[in-house]
């Protein structure tokens, strides 16, 4: 067996297929007119209509928050019922239904920029998979670290599980994980890709949990299970714990009607010809993983779930690291609804995908505006008309409800039983948190404040819980 | 029945702090963000990079071209599965990115030969009907492609959970 590395020069091609041209600001002059239309519409019903009820302003106040807290209880009974329901027939229709081996040929896209410190890990943990027929390329984004020294050190023809795989680098300027994306699905020749983060370490039976649903010839992707892997903190369990209940728990509900609406960007494992159709990932947004999930879908693909195809990734072990995730997350798919606006005002094109847009914008814009507006609603009566036990009430009956959802995605999931306590403070503290921010990022989307990537502090934990350690062994690059 | 009292006052003071500290955190995270945002180059269509990439095994050069590459056959639409129609504009596939990257240079022999680029048809086809399908469920080992017929099927290969 030859071990020599080779290098060449190719050239990429950097293409991507155009999104819609959009007259920022025509649309802000619009945004500006209809609401504001439409506000002043609202002051002049209720300064005219006021008087000639028997309300008083306070009385108003309390009649409307009182029916919009009755609207939000019913939608979060639905939504909760809802997702826990679609979620438990998915995982019951999982274990009885039986789907025979299929091994294609799989290529691994590796795309890093600055993870010298966890790549090592990620191969490992790769090299580990139990699965005969793939292979791994590192897509080297330009990165400024030794992220090209330790990639170099792992191409070659490694020991796998079950087999020798072949391990290829490429090494290209900084252009940003959408590009780099697509330029180790250009080199791959498979058949199916999977685009993983650079960071995240897959179990080993994910790739053979996975590929099985492609028998079917309508499914273009199937979307994994992450789960985080850096725990004992405070801070990362309640993310744990938000992955298993709140990420995972909606992809199972997805997953029932065949209609997943975020393939994840640590595990995903897709049909190249979906991603053909969908003109492969486009740098345009800031959660590439959601535009590519919908542009396939637009095109009449399935995307499933596969609850053991897991990646663990490391969450953010800081307020500071875990706002900007949250923040780059709120605007990206807010960026990627808005570049596929036109399923939401016109279902007749694709019904289905009118759904999960609508869905979507739900979970992003609607839900935490409705979060926050319900705890400020208690905190104003708790102050200024002394109804303190209101607050209380409304807590003990949300923690009920998660504490429910808890227990059930820890025992479906098989994990750790000590995330459930974390139930209690799971929706007064951690969600509030994030939904304040998803609150801010949305008024920042909306008046078009500039962002960047931005880069989440890596750690390097080592190997995760699946997989048994092991050794790369090193080869020697010959230029 | 004090208890509900005391608890409510805790709730209302976890709450308001918690409000507190998700603006204040916010504020010190855009503060903290707030940097010069460089204008992005235009980017060019091709873009030049390196690859490095270990020499082919003896045993995969024996190997088929149709192992690995496919040919998208021109093939008429023809679904034997229920899918939505699919109302998008068909894309002109110039204006997208290549499936291959182009080699600058001396290309390796082995990559020369296997590369086919596929043509810019539409990719919706019948899977059962693609060339090299009988290589679809060959289990690739140290030894080459094996049936899997042959070997007897794990459990746990079958979708079963518990």
């Amino acid at each position: 067996m030859d071990s020599k590395n080779q290098k060449y020069q190719i050239a990429l091609d950097n293409r991507e297929v155009k999104p819609p041209k959009r007259n920022l600001g025509t649309e802000k002059l619009r945004v500006i007119f209809i609401s504001g239309f439409f506000s002043l519409l609202l002051i002049i019903t209720i300064v005219l209509t006021v008087p000639l009820t028997v309300l008083s302003w306070s009385g108003l106040f309390v009649y409307s928050s009182i029916v919009s807290l009755v609207i939000f209880l019913f939608i979060l009974l639905i939504r909760y019922f809802g997702i826990l329901f679609m979620a438990y027939f998915y995982n019951t229709r999982y274990t009885v239904q039986t789907k025979e081996g299929y091994y294609p040929f799989i290529s691994i896209i590796v795309p890093v920029f600055n993870e010298g410190v966890v790549l090592r890990y990620s191969i490992e943990s790769l090299l580990d998979i139990d699965y005969p027929n793939y292979e791994i390329i590192i897509v080297n984004d330009g990165s400024t670290d030794d992220t090209a020294v330790v990639g170099e050190s792992l191409v070659g023809n490694q020991k796998g599980r079950n087999g020798i795989i072949k391990v290829s680098m490429i090494n290209k300027p900084n252009g940003g994980k959408a590009k780099a994306l697509n330029a180790g699905i250009q080199y791959s020749e498979a058949q199916f890709v999977l685009c993983m983060d650079g960071d995240s370490q897959l179990t080993p039976n994910s790739l053979r949990m996975a590929v099985r649903h492609f028998i079917d010839p309508a499914v273009g992707a199937v979307a994994g299970n992450v789960k985080v892997q850096n725990r004992k903190k405070i801070l990362t369990d309640l993310q744990a714990l938000e992955y298993l209940e709140g990420l995972n728990m909606a992809r199972s509900a997805q997953g029932f009607i065949q209609m997943v609406n975020i393939i994840p960007g640590p595990i995903g494992l897709f049909r190249k010809t979906a991603l053909r159709d969908a003109g492969f990932y486009s740098s345009d947004t800031f959660a590439e993983d959601a535009d590519v999930t919908l542009k396939i879908l637009a095109h009449g693909w399935r995307i499933v779930y596969e609850p053991n195809a897991v990646a663990y990734t490391e969450a953010p072990s800081t307020i500071y690291q875990l706002l900007k995730q949250r923040y780059r997350w709120t605007r990206g798919i807010l960026q990627a609804i808005r570049k596929h606006k036109r399923y939401l005002f016109n279902p007749t094109v694709n019904f289905n995908n009118s759904l999960i847009m609508w869905s979507m914008f739900y979970e992003a814009l609607i839900w935490p505006a409705m979060n926050i507006f319900v705890n400020l609603y208690f905190i104003i009566i708790a102050i200024f008309y002394g109804l303190s036990s209101f607050i209380f009430l409304w807590w003990i009956g949300i923690a009920v409800l998660d504490l429910m959802a808890a227990v059930y995605c820890v025992a479906a999931e098989k994990e750790e039983f000590r995330l459930v306590p974390y139930a209690i403070i799971y929706r007064i503290v951690f969600i509030l948190l994030i939904d304040v921010t998803k609150a801010m990022a949305t008024v920042e989307e909306f008046l078009g404040v500039r962002m960047t990537w931005g880069k989440l502090e890596r750690t390097g934990l080592g190997n995760s819980p699946g997989s048994s350690s092991k050794t790369v062994p090193v080869t020697v690059a010959s230029k | 029945m004090e208890l509900i009292p005391i608890l409510s006052l805790i709730i209302l003071v976890a709450t308001i702090s918690t409000f507190i500290l998700s603006v204040g955190a916010y504020i010190l995270y855009k503060v903290r963000e707030r940097k010069g945002v460089a204008t992005q180059a235009p980017q060019p269509a091709a873009l030049p990079a390196e690859l490095l990439a270990p020499a082919p095994l003896m045993s995969e050069q024996r190997l088929t071209p149709e192992r690995r590459t496919f040919d998208i056959p021109q093939q008429e639409f023809g679904f034997e599965y229920q899918r939505q129609p699919s109302n998008i504009p068909y894309e002109d596939s110039s204006r997208g990115p290549e499936l291959r990257p182009t080699f600058v240079g001396t290309s390796p022999p082995t990559y020369g030969e296997r590369y086919q680029r596929p043509t810019g048809e539409s990719s919706h086809f019948n899977e059962t009907e693609r060339p090299g399908q009988k290589k679809k469920f060959m289990r690739y080992t140290n030894e080459g492609y094996v049936d899997p017929s042959s070997q007897d099927r794990k459990q746990e290969d079958n979708l079963r959970w518990r």
